[in-house]
């Protein structure tokens, strides 16, 4: 019985489609009236300034840094980025005065703000416990000398990342671009355009799936939001099955609010008045949901009216309203970075219009004239946050270094998820379990794949399963078929056609708490979804300094040998095995496809799963007690003396039936080496057959220039120099695309012939 | 305290910028925010605001003028306010960041004068164990090099029958491959091991270590223990008969010799000199306190006759012969492991007594291995004595740049016929080599009769001693 069955009709009457409207400038209140409504006391009006006065003093550090201007600093030589946020103080303060605390961000290359206002923010909501955490060494008795000391602690902590300081957030490993605290649901900001907004997204979908009441505040920038991945999220955001019948008992819209950071500006270029075709980037909502995303259209040099907006939109996120999009008209006054003049692009006077509007003048005089503090307290505001940075500098400059020992230290992290916590081990079958057709304890393939997936995501609530067509329809080759009856739609669910945003969202999703695991239904389409892949999810682990993991598998299905042609038969294995960060398997029997996507889930690193659709049915022995194939352990398939077939992937089975007509016809006995994970690589495994033969033939389905078959023969050829008798050879496609014609493909991939033929080469 | 103003580095790649306008005079008000300079980078021209406020006090980079980033510009502080009339040195990197700076050379000491300094020490340490006579500086063509010995025929074997081939310490060069190209291939090494009995061979394990250090064939060697175990004394006669590298000074020699001896064609007159007389008169000088050695009579000799024989003092350069103004002899010296020629310089303006303390300090000097290249160089004429070696005769080889060289033999008690009687006189062999291209028999004849003559002059010597 399906789980559900579209039953449209045609319908073709006469209409206008009506895109309804969407408000600007609507925010009619000023502080005083803000002040008597109770809406803001006075101390969060002055938290507010100070919070404005701390981002713009940072960044006004900066610039200053880098013009030796800046005493605390006297000597000390910044390297590296100076995209300064200053003029755009109220967008950060005003947006993280919107949400809770505890809330979850994301932000941009130009988030020092972001960050500073969620670190305030946060700090100042925390419990005295929460506070000695941060400041372990503090002697503070009293709540509010913590809070000072902790804020203090922040923005070190936070110059010490941009000076690439072990102290920083991220261990100096990150930098500003790159910073992140996830202890206070900062979720990094990004040096990827729009990169960050897939995460956000999944970050949001974790929100909603784990109904923890947070959601997150996507800060993003205009240039951002020409990017594909973010239209990509937009659509994801806005998807009906999160809210009508299909998100069955509980509909909730995703709680995510974009807040767009628009200074007008992508780099140099004019956004709104030369590469976007509408004055009004907030109809950007209008084309993914009907409600047109609830967008409006604040002053962004105005933190209250920011604070105000962001405020209603987060309120109606909590409530399942989401998601929102609020369009934050700002400026920024210096240029991309301190090595860009503006004068080649925009003129003097459109910066003085905006700096007469400036978010810090403009409140410090309302807060002086609501009588909140006076002249004098508001001078002693300005030289405690000035002294505050100059302190934090100084430390920062002259703390230590990371030490160069530990270049690539934190790039994988080693850990499992040996145990589930009691709180997501407790999962019930919605409707029926799967059915696993074993004959003589054979599985097939797939079967194993889907056999592993059903024990993970029975064993851990956590472990979500989507992609293209996974849910109702079982995915395109019938791998998970049976899995939406299983779990139910909350935890399998059909994406749009956005591969880019199904492998960001993982990440944010990870980030979050979950244990994703995505499918992409051909590997080529992964290209598509690169940066999420290999920016993001490879990255974080040790952009972060070690501070998240990102447990996310990405499930990907190669069609070489179908006849499919160039964009669907592709073994890229090699190029994710070149991304740092990343785990790339690739298993070749039903067994080891069932142990190794289990131990794949229960990884703690990115894991790129490869599959073959060739060996989809084929059949292999697999126990249905509980099993492991551990990551990175390569497997002797067939003992030899003479030569050593190093294989993986379709083309073990290619060098098992090459190993009997070499052993039949040449009398050569010849050891067949499974690699099945290229990363981590189990070279050992590899070398100790070498040196047993002498003699090695390395080979994959990947055309042979740049594969991963090259990198393991020049480890052999560097690690077991003194014991091969002939050169290294490789096996792999012709070096060109996939063809279409069966004949051509035939020729084009490899095969035990190709084996053979090479491996006789070299006796 | 007034605060410097520090050209800002903006760029990652930006060493240095040039100052195009200031926006600021000096004496005038400064706020925080106002422009004071535009500076042009690589990429573009770029206004610098103030962080200041005050008043511009000085500016110590004018206009068009390019400096390296983080230099101080200019100053502002309170009017009237001091500042430094020379800017500070442009801020230092962290330490351990970038390399410090070249510290400031100290006056007058430039580089040239330290690497002068240093070079006639270096120059010394060299000469300490200079061989033979160098080449004269001004040789108008060097010598061509030897012909590099032919290199040794390019090994193809696998690394695996490399390793093998190792480790049962034998010589795989004598295997012939049979993988592609004739590459040698574990099989090969293991067949050969087979047909050569390696499995026969026994060791001692002292002796196999050696071996192994040593990379000797285990092939080869001859073992005489018992039942022809391989002892450490067949490892170390194997040893011992290994070719070995020449050493500086014999390469230098051979080279030398193998010059002369085979581009200058060779010719040698000989005669017998009665040093009867001379010796008795030796003795008498010795016994007056006068002590000469044989050697500085025929060195005297030899400078004399040199003089009335400059053909025997000059060269042969090409189609040129080279004369030359003075008599700079030079005088053999056998060391332990080679030989050495030291020169005795316008030894025609020596009496025998200096000539004699001459030729005696620098035999001493060649002996001790304290010849400067200097006094190893250019000499005209060579004298090889080999009296003190029991030698009835024997010929010698020219020095590259000479034209003659007389070897002296030891002298013998010889019966000789005086007036018609045989007599026992005691009578030393001399025998000339020249260069036929410039030197004949004729002069070469006489050259050497007068030498002769010299030496039975009695009368000569009692005027020169």
């Amino acid at each position: 019985m399906p789980n559900y069955l579209s039953d449209s009709r045609p319908e073709f009457k006469p209409r206008t489609v009506d895109c309804g409207q969407i408000r600007a400038y609507v925010y009619r209140k000023n502080l005083q009236i803000e002040l008597k409504d109770g809406t803001l006391t006075k101390p969060e009006a002055v938290n507010l300034l100070e919070d404005m006065l701390t981002v713009r003093e940072f960044e006004e550090m900066i610039v200053k840094v880098r013009s030796g201007a800046y005493p605390a600093c006297a000597g000390f030589e910044y390297r590296g980025p100076t995209h300064v946020s200053i003029g755009q103080e109220a967008a950060s303060v005003g947006g993280i005065a919107g949400i809770a605390p505890d809330d979850y961000i994301t932000s941009t290359h130009r988030g020092h703000g972001d960050s500073i206002a969620k670190g305030c923010a946060a700090i100042r909501a925390m419990n005295v416990e929460q506070l000695r955490l941060r400041v372990p060494h503090s002697q503070a008795k009293d709540r509010k000398t913590l809070v000072e000391e902790a804020l203090e602690e922040h923005v070190y902590r936070t110059i010490a990342e941009l000076f690439g300081k072990e102290d920083g957030y991220c261990k100096g490993r990150g930098g500003g671009m790159h910073i992140a605290d996830f202890t206070v649901g900062h979720l990094g900001a990004n040096a990827i355009v729009g990169g960050g907004v897939p995460i956000a997204t999944g970050a949001a979908m974790g929100a909603r799936y784990l109904r923890n009441q947070r959601i997150v505040c996507c800060f993003a920038g205009d240039g951002a939001y020409a990017n594909g991945v973010v239209l990509e999220s937009l659509n994801w955001a806005c998807m009906s099955q999160f809210t009508n019948h299909l998100a069955g008992k509980v509909p909730f819209g995703l709680p995510i609010v974009h807040v767009i950071e628009n200074n007008h500006y992508g780099m140099t270029h004019r956004t709104d008045d030369e590469v976007m075709g509408t004055r009004w980037l907030a109809r950007r909502a209008a084309g993914f949901d009907d409600n047109n995303m609830h967008a409006e259209v604040v002053n962004g040099m105005d933190v209250l009216a920011v604070r105000d907006a962001v405020r209603r939109a987060a309120e109606a996120c909590r409530q399942g309203n989401g998601p929102r999009l609020i369009d934050v008209n700002t400026y920024r006054y210096y240029g991309h970075s301190l090595s860009d003049p503006r004068n080649e692009y925009r003129t003097r006077e459109e910066e003085t219009a905006w700096k007469e509007v400036d978010p810090i003048d403009t409140f410090a005089r309302a807060v002086l004239a609501a009588k909140v503090i006076g002249p004098k307290r508001l001078e002693a505001l300005r030289q405690k946050v000035a002294d505050r940075n100059a302190r934090a500098a100084a430390r920062a400059a002259k703390t230590a270094d990371p030490d160069p020992a530990d270049v690539i230290k934190y790039m994988y992290t080693d850990t499992v998820e040996t145990a589930v916590p009691a709180e997501f081990s407790h999962v019930e079958i919605v409707k029926e379990a799967p059915e696993f057709k074993r004959s003589d304890g054979q599985l097939t393939y797939k079967d194993a794949i889907k056999e592993a997936m059903f024990e993970e995501m029975l064993r851990d609530r956590r472990v979500i399963f989507y992609g293209e067509d996974v849910a109702d329809y079982g995915g395109a080759f019938k791998v998970t078929k049976g899995l939406l009856e299983a779990f139910g739609r909350q935890r399998v669910f059909n994406t749009p056609i956005s591969e880019a945003c199904i492998c960001g969202t993982a990440v944010g999703a990870a980030m979050v708490g979950l244990r994703p695991v995505i499918e992409l239904m051909y590997m080529d389409f992964a290209l598509m979804a690169s940066d999420q892949i290999s920016n993001q999810a490879a990255k974080w682990h040790y952009m972060s300094g070690a501070n998240v993991r990102i447990p996310v598998v990405y499930r990907v299905s190669v069609g070489g040998g179908k006849g499919y042609g160039g964009q669907h038969s592709q073994t890229l294995e090699s190029v994710f095995a070149h991304i740092p960060g990343l785990y790339v398997v690739y298993p070749s029997t039903p067994y080891d496809a069932k142990g190794m996507l289990k131990s794949a889930i229960r990884d703690n690193n990115p894991v790129m799963f490869v599959e073959s659709q060739l060996l989809y049915g084929s059949k292999g022995p697999v126990p249905k007690e509980e099993y492991l194939v551990p990551l990175g352990s390569a497997e002797v398939k067939r003992q030899g003396t003479g030569l050593s077939l190093v294989v993986w992937g379709p083309m073990v089975h290619e060098a098992l039936k090459a190993a009997a007509t070499l052993e039949a016809e040449d009398q050569v006995s010849v050891e067949v080496v499974d690699v099945r994970s290229l990363v981590p690589l189990d070279i050992e495994t590899i070398l100790a057959s070498v040196r047993k033969t002498g003699r090695c033939v390395v080979a994959s389905h990947s055309i042979n220039i740049g594969s991963y078959t090259g990198e393991i023969a020049a480890r052999i050829s560097a690690e077991a120099f003194d014991y091969l008798d002939a050169p290294v050879s490789r096996v792999g496609a012709k070096d060109g695309i996939a063809p279409q014609s069966h004949i051509l493909e035939a020729a084009f991939l490899p095969n035990a012939k190709d084996l053979v033929n090479a491996a006789r080469s070299i006796l | 305290m007034a605060q410097a103003i520090i050209l800002p580095k903006l760029g990652q790649q930006t060493e240095e910028s040039t100052i195009v306008k200031w926006h600021k005079r000096v004496g005038e008000p400064v706020e925080k925010g106002d422009v004071l300079f535009e500076m042009e980078t690589d990429k573009s021209v770029l206004e610098t605001q103030s962080f200041f406020d005050g008043t511009l006090l000085k500016i110590l980079i004018p206009e068009g003028q390019t400096v390296p980033v983080n230099t101080c510009v200019a100053y502002i502080g309170a009017p009237g306010e001091q500042v430094p009339d020379a800017p500070p040195p442009p801020l230092a990197a962290v330490e351990g960041q970038k390399s410090p700076a070249q510290p400031p050379r100290p006056a007058g000491a430039s580089p040239d004068v330290a690497a002068r300094v240093a070079v006639p020490a270096a120059t010394r340490a060299r000469a300490d164990r200079r061989l033979e006579t160098p080449e004269p500086q001004t040789s108008p063509a060097p010598a061509p090099l030897p012909a590099a010995p032919a290199p040794a025929r390019r090994l193809f074997i696998s690394p695996r029958a490399r390793a093998l081939a190792e480790a049962r310490c034998i010589d795989p060069s004598r295997i012939t491959g049979s993988g592609p190209g004739g590459r040698i291939l574990e099989r090969d090494v293991t067949a050969w091991l087979e047909a050569n009995r390696y499995d026969e061979i026994r060791i001692t394990p002292a002796a196999k270590q050696m071996a192994a250090k040593e990379k000797i064939d285990l092939l080869t060697v001859r073992g005489t223990g018992v039942g022809h175990r391989i002892m450490v004394h067949d490892i170390q006669r194997v040893l011992a008969a290994r070719p070995r590298k020449m050493n500086k000074m014999r390469q230098t020699i051979a080279r030398r010799l193998t010059e002369s001896f085979t581009t200058t064609p060779h010719f040698y007159a000989t005669t017998s000199v009665d040093m009867t007389d001379l010796l008795a008169l030796r003795q008498e000088l010795k016994s007056r306190g006068e002590p000469y050695k044989v050697t500085d009579f025929i060195l005297e000799a030899v400078v004399l006759t040199l003089q009335e024989f400059p053909l025997l003092n000059s060269a042969a350069e090409g189609n040129t012969i080279r004369w030359r103004e003075n008599v700079d002899l030079g005088l053999a010296v056998g060391l332990d492991d080679g030989l050495v020629v030291p020169a005795i310089r316008s030894a025609e303006t020596l009496c025998l007594r200096e000539l004699s303390q001459t030729a005696a300090a620098l035999a001493e000097k060649a002996r001790a291995g304290k010849l400067l290249p200097d006094e190893m160089s250019g000499s005209s004429f060579t004298v090889s004595n080999m009296g003190m070696l029991d030698v009835e005769n024997f010929s010698a080889i020219i020095n590259p740049g000479e034209s003659g060289i007389l070897a002296v033999a030891s002298t013998l008690q010889t019966p000789v016929v005086r007036n018609g009687k045989i007599v026992v006189r005691s009578m030393m062999k001399i025998t000339v080599s020249v260069d036929h291209r410039i030197v004949d028999g004729t002069v070469a004849a006489h050259f050497i009769n007068s030498i002769k003559t010299k030496l039975e002059d009695i009368e000569l010597w009692k005027s020169l001693t």
